[in-house]
Order: structure tokens, then C-alpha cells, then sequence
């Protein structure tokens, strides 16, 4: 998740996670590794002590990158609106 | 040593680009809210607010035709989602992600399952009555959202006597 872009809008405690769109808490199935990110989250209520604190969650994916799906069938509206723009 | 988390490590390119913009342009929020924890983890009421765009199949689903017909637009309603809610329950739509993985375990964004599971086992003391789920693509206004859909989301969280909410962007 894009802790960068959390940081600049005023989010009060932060729980960063290296996860793929759409799976913040684990993959399907994997309610062990659910179950551990979601008290990551709760413990960040008691480690912060001040605003803006971010906790780096020590979680793995299991996949690279590469190997991830995490896009939709088509890409997002947005996308074809930044190019008839001209954005990218 | 203590992992830094990658926030771009699953963008790829393109995507990254745009988030990066989104950054640039994005003013930086100093007055950052806070309220000191009152209560202990194990003696507290948790809900959860998702940017999923899940919504109860009994309910009405999140705009999606608006936001294919201009593109850079995003619902900015609310859906309450039940404390309870299993994945046969949803749909989620959401036109920045695979929500396959959604409506086979909602857990994976929504973990209704898990916080009841926590509860049996007395980390936390209870779950809210409701979640809450919103549209996290808001295209460049999220005004709506923020005057109207979150106030409205917090007051049903103090009705419900929730300590703590916890966010979970997609």
C-alpha cells in the first residue's frame, strides 16, 4: 500500500504493509497471515505516540511482482482519461 | 534491521507515474488529527472503513457507469456493511483492482472474519455493530467524501459506540 501518499493527507497512525492492491490483509485462504497483519494494525494503536507515525508491517508477499495479479480485466477509466489528456 | 515498506514495489510503471503526480500535486496536510487512545485493546469496539467499494448485495452498488463514462470521477456515497458480513453477502465494485479476491474472502480487505475471531480470543473487546465502505478512487474531488459521506460514517460510529476505526485502503 502507498504509505508515501498516506503520510501527506493526514493520516494520524499509519500501518505500512508490502501488499498488492486489493489484498491488504493476506491472500485467500490465508487467514493465518490475515489474522497477523490485522493485529500489526491494532498494535500500531498502542505503539504510536505521536501524529503521523508509521509502522513498517514486517510481511513478505508471497509472490514477485511479476507473478502478482492484481489489475483488472481492463485498465481503470482514469487511465484512458490521463492519456486523452495528454498525462501519460 | 527494521523492513521499510516499498509502496511502489506492485505499481509497475504507469501506475507509479500516476500516483507519483498524484503526490506532487497533492497539498501536504499539517494539522494531522489525533486522539490519545482512552481505552485498552483487549476492552475496546472496532470498525473498519474499506476503500473496496464493497457493498451489501441487499444494498444498492457503488456507481460504476459514472465513473467509466468520465473517467476521472469516483462515487462519493457510503455503504454500512454489516458486522458480520461473509463473502457470499457483497459485491464489490471497483474499477482499479482485480476484486476477485474480495468476493472469494473478504477478509482480505475487509477482515469481518478475523476481528471475530479476535474477539473469541480476547485480543480485542468487541466488533461494531457495522463497517463502513467508500469508493477510494474520488478522481480529483474528493469534497463530497469528505464533508458529507465521512462525517456522516463517524456519527454512526459514535451511535454504534466504536473506540477505535481502523482504514483499509485497496
Amino acid at each position: 500500500m502507498i504509505w508515501v501518499f498516506q503520510k501527506i493527507v493526514g493520516i494520524p497512525r499509519i500501518a505500512a504493509i508490502e501488499h498488492p492492491f486489493g489484498r491488504p490483509f493476506g491472500e485467500v485462504g490465508d487467514s493465518e497471515t490475515q489474522r497477523q497483519v490485522l493485529k500489526g494494525a491494532l498494535n500500531t494503536f498502542s505503539t504510536a505516540k505521536k501524529k503521523g507515525h508509521i509502522e513498517h508491517l514486517p510481511f513478505k508477499w508471497h509472490l514477485e511482482p511479476k507473478d502478482t495479479k492484481w489489475h483488472p480485466l481492463t485498465p481503470a477509466p482514469i487511465i484512458d482519461y490521463m492519456k486523452r489528456q495528454g498525462h501519460i | 534491521m527494521t523492513k521499510i515498506v516499498d509502496s511502489f514495489k506492485f505499481t509497475g510503471r504507469t501506475i507509479g507515474k500516476i500516483i507519483d503526480r498524484k503526490i506532487e500535486a497533492s497539498p501536504i496536510v499539517t494539522e494531522i488529527p489525533w486522539t490519545n487512545i482512552w481505552k485498552r485493546i483487549d476492552e475496546s469496539r472496532i470498525a473498519l472503513v474499506t476503500t473496496a467499494g464493497i457493498s451489501m448485495k441487499t444494498d444498492k452498488p457503488f456507481d460504476m457507469e459514472t465513473e467509466r463514462a468520465r473517467g476521472n470521477w469516483g462515487d462519493p456515497s457510503w455503504r454500512m456493511i454489516d458486522g458480520e458480513a461473509t463473502s457470499s453477502e457483497i459485491d464489490v465494485n471497483h474499477l482499479h483492482i482485480d476484486t476477485s479476491f474480495i468476493e472469494k474472502d473478504i477478509n482480505v480487505a475487509l477482515p469481518t472474519g478475523i476481528l471475530k475471531q479476535l474477539v473469541e480470543e480476547s485480543t480485542i473487546g468487541s466488533f461494531a455493530h457495522n463497517h463502513y465502505s467508500i469508493m477510494g478512487f474520488q478522481g480529483d474531488n474528493s469534497k463530497r467524501l469528505e464533508t458529507v459521506s465521512s462525517p456522516e460514517i463517524a456519527n454512526a460510529m459514535k451511535k454504534d459506540n466504536v473506540d477505535l476505526a481502523i482504514l483499509t485502503p485497496v
